[in-house]
């Protein structure tokens, strides 16, 4: 039943600003059409093949919830998901030697009992750089359907992990041109790696690469489900129950942009045919009175340059949201009860200081950010609702923590 | 699925539609006239300077730009790499034609790469080794002039760069967020320059990027009095820097990342010889040499 209430919503809500040709895509005649055109035009055809056999047959430790019901995520063509690259990704996401000066790893900033987000407005990476928005829960990855808070082109985790292994302007992990050769020989000199690397990539002559490492990552983390919650086993309080309403009400208008089974408009599942990316300005700020964001958060403004995305950012899931405070792209609003003002009052109005600027006047906000009005009651129950996305077992699950410790103590 | 053998009989098709260019240079020789025409090796020499300074990674001791209240600053080069593509040389009356690109780790079919950092100092998360060439071959003739673009082409821009071959798959020159290469990373302290394609989006059925609509920002520039045996052609950065406080982050990224709205883009863009606006030459379809920043030396 949620995944039809994420059909009804992917196929029917138009709310997309990057809109979508169905009538060119619908019929098979046509998808020639479309790709002798893209092939011509674009030179680059896609490796993304939704309509595929799934991928994840071999994997018994990709793990979906009866509760839950989710379909199967989209798995690129390029990356099978088999329980060996899990089981490397996994070694890689907890290994401090993957940062350049061997200070980080993935995991230090997406910390499993937080739901693989760390409890910062921003993150700081390995030399010491503060980066610019804040890290983002992992619940669900696999489903984005683009990945970081702003980018519009990253369709796979694949892309998105260049920017911690290697990103260089902030630095996250560090991997450069200089260390890349350095950063692999430890892992090739690793005797449990030896193992993991040659089963995870059984064909390769030389395994120890930085496209496996990022492959093996992908594969990790795509078994990153939480479909555990008591929303999932359908065990709501009355207060969280008159909440679920009241989120899915046109008053409060949350489902929107966070509807679906994962909360996210911005989802893709091995049955989506027309998938939608979208972004939004949520009205947060609204600098020079033009709907200016802060220049180093101007989000899908950043790729296209066009104002009508300036501020515009993935809505993420909401799974687990009560543990991934502080919340929005920058860590700027620290609890949930917040978050539920911010939207009431439809936008944040910054009175003074250099981002001072009335955000609900932002003239590239979001048609659903209008605000509303609640009774204190009313806005505790929609709290109420949105912590019980909370998935304790996804957070204790033994499949996610850290392989190291457990298996140096043998 | 029927489309996966289509797409890949699309995908060879598109690499030769993409990779036509080359046959312009390409010699039609009649099968009865069995004599080759002869060739001679071409080795375009290339150096990087700070006005008169050769550059060395760390602090140079040439003031640069407008900052320090006009006086300048002495920049701390910490990269100084860029893509060459289009390579084409003509005699002084002549018809350009094409270098065929001697194939090695520094160069493909289409595109060269030029390292002027060493890995050394300001430099160290970069390459010890350094490319100071671009080599090839073209047919026989007294060539004085020299046009090249910077930057990778479009063809190839997009290459999964992991995979990608020398030298399309050196990290710190991918250009991840925007879906391609930097084709010039010219770094100093406090003020990068990342000049590369922007603008590309997914298109309308949101899998494919598109960059029909993106900003090339590839300079094409056109040399004259060229002596292929002693000629160098020389990139300095005081001249491209000129008028630009190097100093101070104005916005945004410290520097330009060739974004239209960087304030920090606009007087680059202008001493590239390119519209920020457009990412095209200045010149239109004549290229972008108005310019001072390239010279022959």
């Amino acid at each position: 039943m949620r995944i039809d209430a994420c059909g009804l919503f992917v196929f029917g809500s138009g709310t997309s600003s990057t809109g979508m040709n169905m009538s060119l895509v619908r019929m098979r005649g046509w998808l020639v059409g479309v790709l002798v055109f893209l092939a011509l035009s674009g030179c680059r055809s896609s490796e993304f093949d939704l309509e595929a056999e799934q991928q994840v047959q071999e994997a018994s430790l990709f793990q979906l919830s009866e509760e839950g019901g989710f379909v199967l995520p989209a798995v690129p063509d390029t990356n099978p998901l088999t329980n060996e690259r899990i089981k490397l990704g996994r070694h890689l996401f907890y290994d401090k030697r993957l940062s350049g000066n061997q200070t980080q790893s993935c995991e230090s900033c997406h910390f499993q009992a937080l739901a693989f987000a760390d409890g910062k407005a921003l993150p700081t990476g390995s030399t010491g750089e503060l980066l610019a928005r804040n890290s983002q829960t992992l619940t669900n990855v696999a489903y984005n359907a683009t990945y970081t808070w702003w980018n519009p082109i990253f369709i796979r985790i694949e892309q998105q992990l260049s920017v911690p292994l290697s990103g260089d302007d902030p630095v996250e992990l560090g991997i450069n041109d200089a260390n890349q050769a350095d950063v692999l020989e430890r892992l090739r000199q690793d005797a449990r790696y030896q193992t993991l690397f040659v089963e995870a990539f059984p064909d390769d002559t030389e395994p120890y690469t930085l496209v496996n490492v990022t492959k093996a990552l992908a594969a990790f983390t795509r078994t990153l489900i939480s479909d555990r919650s008591p929303f999932d086993r359908n065990e709501l309080t009355d207060s969280a129950r008159r909440g679920k309403a009241l989120f899915f009400s046109e008053k409060a208008e949350c489902f929107h942009c966070h509807g679906g089974f994962n909360f996210s408009s911005s989802t893709v599942t091995t049955n989506t045919r027309f998938a939608e990316r979208p972004f939004f300005n949520t009205g947060l700020y609204n600098l020079n009175q033009n709907g200016s964001y802060p220049s180093d958060n101007t989000g899908k403004y950043q790729v296209t340059n066009d104002w009508v995305d300036m501020g515009a950012f993935r809505p993420p899931t909401l799974r687990n949201v009560e543990l991934t405070a502080p919340y929005m792209h920058d860590g700027s609003i620290d609890t949930l009860e917040e978050v539920v003002e911010f939207y009431a009052a439809g936008g944040r109005n910054i009175t003074s200081g250099e981002r001072a600027g009335d955000g609900r006047l932002n003239p590239f906000k979001s048609d659903f950010v209008s605000g509303f009005d609640m009774t204190a009651q009313e806005k505790t129950d929609l709290v109420n609702f949105l912590k019980s996305l909370t998935d304790q077992a996804f957070i204790t699950d033994p499949r996610f923590a850290n392989p190291w410790p457990q298996e140096s103590a043998q | 699925m029927t489309t996966k053998p289509l797409i890949a009989a699309l995908s060879a098709l598109m690499l030769v539609a993409c990779g036509s260019d080359d046959d312009s240079s390409s010699n039609n020789t009649p099968n009865s006239q069995p004599e080759q025409p002869t060739t001679q090796n071409i080795s375009l020499k290339f150096s990087a300077s700070v006005g008169a300074e050769a550059v060395a990674c760390g602090t140079s001791t040439t003031l640069v730009g407008n900052g320090n209240g006009g006086n300048g600053t002495a920049p701390d080069i910490k990269d100084f790499r860029l893509y060459v593509s289009d390579v084409q040389v003509a005699t002084a009356t002549g018809e350009f034609v094409a270098v065929t690109l001697a194939e090695s780790d520094w160069q493909q079919e289409r595109v060269a790469l030029l390292d002027f950092e060493d890995g050394t100092s300001s430099c160290s998360a970069g390459t010890s080794e350094t490319r100071l060439v671009v080599e090839g071959t073209a047919p026989t003739a007294d060539y004085s002039r020299v046009r090249f673009t910077i930057g990778v082409p479009e063809a190839l821009n997009h290459l999964n760069q992991e995979t990608a071959s020398a030298p399309l798959n050196i990290g710190g020159l991918h250009w991840n967020w925007a879906g391609g290469y930097k084709h010039a990373r010219i770094d100093v302290a406090g003020w990068n320059i990342h000049l590369a394609t922007t603008g590309c989006t997914l298109d309308d059925n949101n899998e494919n990027l598109d960059c029909s609509n993106a900003r090339p920002n590839r300079p094409t520039y056109t040399l004259d009095n060229v002596d292929l045996e002693d000629s160098t052609i020389n990139f300095d950065y005081a001249e491209l820097v000129s008028g630009a406080d190097i100093s101070t982050d104005q916005g945004g990224k410290p520097g330009c990342m060739s974004a239209a709205a960087d304030p920090e883009c606009a007087t680059l863009f202008t001493n590239l010889g390119l519209n920020v606006t457009t990412g095209q030459c200045l010149d239109g379809a004549d290229g972008c040499d108005v310019q001072s920043w390239v010279t022959v030396k």
